[in-house]
Order: C-alpha cells, then sequence, then structure tokens
C-alpha cells in the first residue's frame, strides 16, 4: 500500500475501532452483570442458611439448645468444605459447624459488602480457616431474651472459579467476534469501493479522442451519480473548450494562409523577371499592407484567446458603478466625435453596479461606441441608454449609421469578420468579436438590431451585483 | 490559353492575374461566385482557377452547376481550409485539381499548363508539327534548329493553334481564346497578328504549317489542305 491516505483503510479501521470499543463495553457490562448474580445467588444461599441455623436454635424448659439436623447440614460436617457456621448466645459461641474443624471461624472482615441495620444483618469478605476467601453473612437477634448472633460463611473460590471460566469465556468470544468484524470490515470496505474503481475505469476509457463519451449517470449509486454529473458537466466544459480551440487554429490557418498566399505570390510573379523599379514598389505595397492585416489579424486573434482563456481566471473583477464605465467609454470617442460632427446623447441610470473587469469592459463599450461613430453618418447621433431590467443591466448604443444588412448581423461577431465596406474605414478598433468574448466572459450578451439605411442599435445586457 | 480567376482576395487575384499574363495567357476576373458562374457559362476558357470561400456562391456549388450544365473546362480549386473532406468532395465533384493555400506561384502555373494540356489531349509540354516546335512551359518557338521570337500576344495566337493542331479554328474561337471580355479589340486583329505569324514561322520555309481555310478560320498542320 502506498503511503496516501487509503479510503478503504481509513473506513475499516474506524469500523474495527468502533466495533472494538463496542464489544468492550458489551463484554464488561456482561461480566459485571454474571458477578451481580452468582453473588445474590450467594448471598441468597446465605440468607437461607441464616434462617436455617437460627431455626435450630430453640428453647427446651428455660434453656437454649441448639439441635443439629443432618438435612441442614450437609457441606457443613465434611471439614474444611468451605462452609461454616458458629452460633453465639449472650456473647458467647454456643454452636459451630463440624467442618471448622476445631479451628476458629472468628472472620476478621476484610470488605464490608453491604449492611441492613433493620434487620441487623451484615455481609463481608474475609479470609476462612482454610486461607480461603469466604463470604460472610451475620445476622443478630433477640431469641427467648437472649442476644445471639449467627454467622455463615461460604467459601468464595467456587465463585471465583466460575468467573474466570466466564472471563476466558468472554475473552475467546471477544477475540473470536474481532477477528469475524474484521475480515466483515474488510470485505466491506473493498465492496463498497468497487463502484468507485468501476468509475475510475470507465473515466479512463475517456481520452481527448472520444471526449464525446459519458458517464452513465443513472446507473451509477446514488453518491456516485452526483460525481457523475460533475464529471459529465467538467467534460462538456472541456469538450467545449477544446473545440473552440480547434475551431481557432482553424480560423487561424484559414485567416494567415490567404495573406501569406498574396505575399508569397507577389513575390514568385514580380520576381520571374527584371521589372522598372516602380513596380516593385507597387508590389511592395501590397505585401506591406498584406503583412499590416496579418499583423491586425494576429492582435485580434490573441486578444480573444486571451480574453476567453484569462479574464475569469484572473481574478480581476470589482464592483463597478456602470455608469463611471460609460462615462469613461464616452471620454475615449469624444475626439472622433467632435471631428465628425456627431452628437452624443445619454440616458444613463445612475447606481448600477456590476461585477467586472474595469478596463476590459471600458474597453467594449469604448470599442462598441467607436464603431457608432465610425459608421455613423456626418452630423449624426450616438445615443447611450442604460437601464435596470429585471435582474440584469441593459446598455444600448444606438447610432444613426448606415446599418447592417441583416444577412451581415448574424455574422458580425466572429473573430475575424469584416463588414463589407469596413475596409474602407480605418480599423483601430480590435473588432466585435473581442466585444463579444468580453461581454461574454462577464456572463452577459450582446445582441444587434439594425435597418440599413436607418442606423444599428446594440444591446448588452450584464447581470446587476451589489442589490 | 484564356484563364478565369474567380477569387474574392483582391490582391491576390490582381496579383495571379498579372503572373499568368506574364505567361502568355489571357485572364478574366471574378470576384464573387455569381460572377465567376456567369463568366465561366457564357465565354469559353481553357482553364479555371476556383476559390472554395466565395461571397454570394461558394466555390463548391459553383462546380457543381457548372458540370451539371455539361462545361467541361478544366477547374483547379484553390482553398485555404484545411482537411481532406473538401479535396475529396472537390475532386468528386469534377475539379481537376486541388492546390492548398499557400501555393508558390510556380507551381500553379505548372498544374494549369498541365491541367489545359491534359484537357486538350497533348500531354507533352513540347508541341511539335513537322519541324515547328513550341515548348509552351518554356515558350520557346523553334524550326529547323532556329529559334524564332515572337511577341507575347503572336506566341498565345500561336500556342492555341497548337493546342488545336489539326483542327480548323475560327476567327471567333481565336478571339475567345487570346483576348480577355473586357479588351475592345478591332475586327481585323485576327488577320493581322496571323499575318505577322506567318512571317516569322512559314516565310522562310518551303513547308507552310499556317492556313486560311476559307470562310472557316485558320489551322495549324503539316498536312495538305485544300483551298490554299
Amino acid at each position: 500500500m502506498s503511503r496516501k491516505k487509503s479510503v478503504a483503510s481509513r473506513l475499516f479501521l474506524w469500523l474495527f475501532f468502533v466495533a472494538l470499543v463496542a464489544l468492550l463495553i458489551a463484554g464488561g457490562v456482561l461480566y459485571i452483570e454474571v458477578r451481580t448474580i452468582l453473588l445474590a445467588a450467594m448471598d441468597h444461599d446465605l440468607e437461607s442458611d441464616v434462617e436455617i441455623f437460627s431455626g435450630l436454635l430453640h428453647e427446651e424448659g428455660g434453656e437454649l439448645e441448639f439441635e443439629y439436623a443432618e438435612v441442614a447440614l450437609g457441606n457443613f460436617i465434611i471439614p474444611r468444605s468451605g462452609h461454616y457456621y458458629e452460633v453465639f448466645v449472650d456473647g458467647e459461641l454456643f454452636a459451630f459447624s463440624p467442618s471448622l474443624a476445631g479451628e476458629d471461624l472468628n472472620p476478621s472482615l476484610e470488605q464490608l459488602e453491604y449492611e441492613d441495620p433493620g434487620q441487623n444483618l451484615r455481609v463481608f469478605t474475609a479470609i476462612g480457616p482454610a486461607r480461603e476467601p469466604i463470604r460472610v453473612m451475620e445476622r443478630t437477634a433477640i431469641f427467648a431474651g437472649h442476644p445471639t448472633r449467627v454467622v455463615v460463611a461460604h467459601s468464595l473460590e467456587e465463585n471465583r472459579q466460575m468467573l474466570h471460566r466466564f472471563r476466558l469465556f468472554l475473552l475467546a468470544l471477544g477475540a473470536a467476534a474481532i477477528l469475524l468484524i474484521a475480515l466483515a470490515g474488510l470485505l466491506i470496505s473493498h465492496r463498497s469501493l468497487r463502484p468507485l474503481r468501476e468509475f475510475s475505469a470507465t473515466v479512463r476509457r475517456i481520452t481527448e479522442r472520444t471526449l464525446d463519451q459519458r458517464m452513465p449517470s443513472e446507473k451509477q449509486y446514488r453518491e456516485f451519480s452526483i460525481l457523475a454529473a460533475a464529471f459529465n458537466e467538467m467534460l462538456d466544459r472541456l469538450q467545449k473548450s477544446l473545440a473552440a480551440r480547434e475551431e481557432l487554429l482553424s480560423d487561424v490557418s484559414h485567416e494567415l494562409k490567404t495573406p501569406v498566399t498574396v505575399i508569397r505570390s507577389h513575390c514568385d510573379i514580380y520576381l520571374q523577371k527584371e521589372r522598372p523599379t516602380a513596380e516593385y514598389v507597387e508590389a511592395l505595397e501590397v505585401i506591406r499592407e498584406t503583412a499590416d492585416v496579418m499583423g491586425l489579424k494576429i492582435r485580434r486573434l490573441l486578444s480573444t484567446s486571451q480574453i476567453e482563456a484569462n479574464l475569469i481566471a484572473s481574478g480581476g473583477f470589482h464592483l463597478l458603478c456602470l455608469d463611471e464605465c460609460l462615462r469613461k467609454a464616452r471620454l475615449t470617442v469624444e475626439p472622433l466625435a467632435r471631428n465628425r460632427g456627431i452628437v452624443l446623447s445619454e440616458q444613463i441610470m445612475l447606481g448600477l453596479k456590476v461585477l467586472g473587469h474595469e478596463e476590459r469592459l471600458i474597453e467594449a463599450f469604448s470599442n462598441l461606441l467607436e464603431n457608432a461613430v465610425k459608421y455613423n453618418r456626418e452630423l449624426g447621433t450616438v445615443n447611450i441608454v442604460a437601464r435596470r431590467e429585471g435582474d440584469r443591466a441593459q446598455v444600448l448604443i444606438e447610432d444613426t449609421g448606415r446599418g447592417i444588412d441583416p444577412k451581415e448581423a448574424a455574422r458580425i461577431f466572429e473573430r475575424f469578420y469584416r463588414g463589407t465596406g469596413a475596409s474602407e474605414l480605418e480599423g483601430t478598433g480590435l473588432g466585435l468579436g473581442i466585444v463579444k468574448a468580453i461581454i461574454e466572459a462577464h456572463a452577459g450578451g450582446i445582441e444587434v438590431d439594425s435597418r440599413p439605411g436607418e442606423g444599428s442599435c446594440f444591446t448588452v445586457t450584464l447581470p446587476l451585483a451589489g442589490g | 490559353m484564356r484563364l478565369l480567376i474567380i477569387e474574392d482576395e483582391k490582391p491576390l487575384a490582381n496579383v495571379l492575374k498579372k503572373g499568368f499574363e506574364e505567361n502568355a495567357f489571357t485572364v478574366d476576373l471574378a470576384f464573387d461566385g455569381e460572377d465567376g458562374l456567369f463568366r465561366a457559362e457564357y465565354y469559353d476558357f481553357d482553364a479555371i482557377l476556383l476559390d472554395i470561400l466565395l461571397p454570394k456562391m461558394d466555390g463548391m456549388s459553383l462546380l457543381h452547376s457548372l458540370r451539371k450544365k455539361g462545361i467541361a473546362t478544366p477547374v483547379l480549386m484553390l482553398t485555404a481550409k484545411r482537411g481532406m473532406q473538401d479535396k475529396v468532395t472537390g475532386l468528386e465533384t469534377g475539379a481537376d485539381d486541388y492546390i492548398p493555400k499557400p501555393f508558390e506561384f510556380p507551381e500553379l502555373l505548372a498544374r494549369v499548363r498541365s491541367a489545359i494540356r491534359r484537357s486538350k489531349g497533348k500531354p507533352s509540354p513540347v508541341v511539335t508539327i513537322g519541324n515547328l516546335s513550341i515548348d509552351t512551359n518554356a515558350r520557346q518557338v523553334r524550326r529547323e534548329e532556329r529559334d524564332i521570337a515572337l511577341s507575347a500576344k503572336e506566341y498565345e495566337y500561336l500556342e492555341y493553334l497548337a493546342m488545336n493542331r489539326d483542327r480548323v479554328v475560327s476567327r471567333q474561337e481565336l478571339l475567345n481564346h487570346v483576348y480577355s471580355t473586357c479588351y475592345d479589340f478591332d475586327s481585323n486583329i485576327v488577320e493581322v497578328y496571323i499575318s505577322n505569324l506567318r512571317s516569322k514561322v512559314d516565310r522562310d520555309f518551303a513547308t507552310k504549317l499556317i492556313h486560311t481555310v476559307r470562310g472557316a478560320g485558320y489551322i495549324l498542320t503539316e498536312k495538305r489542305v485544300f483551298g490554299d
């Protein structure tokens, strides 16, 4: 086994530990209970013996007599049998059992077990004549005007041996139980983790090539169906991001191959033969322009993929005032608007707060505003609206430009899309693909509504934060 | 040889036009699929260069409708797309060749020429008629080990006649294959060029190769021709 923590062995250890404690408690309780029962039985015997010996004392013509009865005496006759009695009258030894064989019982109190002053009774442990531990019951009474004391003792030897045997039995039983529990525990922990092993085997079968496979979540145990669902969600995200990467790669190769072909063809064709300088200049100008286009494409590409990959992970999200962001974005386009004689107007609701990356969000709005100004007609207007729509903030940027062809509207947010005619105007902005990437990284959405010839309206929705 | 280039990337289309024209081609351009299909249907071309991603109509549908109408002009597809599927689909639809971007121009030129030669049943790049040999790759014309210097246009006339050797080529057909649609020409121009060619190719030799078939056109052949 490796040194890593194992769920199975931990489960097993806990199970074992709990079972062990339960066993110990059960064993202890059982032992104490049996011991109590044994002692109670013994005390019961002692009590009946006391009754018998008290009963053997009787009055005969004003004299007290002790009547020996063979039936009652039994063990008390056999010497050192462990069963003894003594009867005292007026403080004098009046009668004693033959089993004492001349020895004085004279039990010295070792440990008082209990005392019943109402019945003048006490029970205690002492050392007997054969140096054996004995349990003694002593009862004092007044019989025919004489104070009497009956002392009966039973050896504890047998009792102790029984308890000893019971202890051994309990230990053997406990050991067997622990062994059984250990085996059962191992089996259970092993079996209970089998779905996990099956699960991981299924997971292992999923590679980057079989990413469309999913864990069968309904076939799993309840605990694992949660895991399977979580795992499937992770696979969904992974697949989506891989697909996005694949798409990106395909976009890149397509978008860069064309300008490379333009450059390569110019070189090949212009180098076919000697030419006047003017022709070389012409070719080099096309090549420079194409290289610029490539540069822009690469910049856009890096920006979008960086936004997609890093924005959320960067943790640079703060609570932002939407009106503040819009004000800053507006500042960036005011010079351009002044030059083109375009009026910027706004109806911005104050106090709208969103969670976001300030710089990126401003960049997105400023891009939209720049487009609204750039593709506007001379002396047109750009209207900025910010309002609340349920639990979302809505930002509208309306222009009076030439609008977007409905066929193009669906494509303008694509990574490399350049609208027809867009190339005539200088492009410093990073494009709507990036705006979309930024907004989506903020869990928002962007839409465009446009009437060709009348203008376009871009609607950005963002989730509200902080009330 | 007359070539149609259907390509929406204007800088590329323009430079290819220049490159092919400098190699004795007459080039027409179309920047979108619809215009491309129109030109391919209504004019005679010896080959078509076709981009796949085009505005208005993609290259694949264009090729499909072209072949459905029975137009067998050799088509070479140009594309920046990755993947084998497009290549297979293109060739299955009836493209003669498939050239991935980025390509090298000399290779493109060679493949266009080879496609034209194959379509005319002349697999060798050197056409020989009697003791006249025309190397279509080097654009070199020789007769009896003597180099004949021709102007670019004269070469185009000769090459077209050579590609259609032993067959009468009408004046209109010559005009169609040697000039692009936007060319505004004089009705006499064919006679002028043929007469120039005769003086350079035939005058110093006993055997005449360029013949006029009255009311029909011209023929380049070493066989005897009636009406000469």
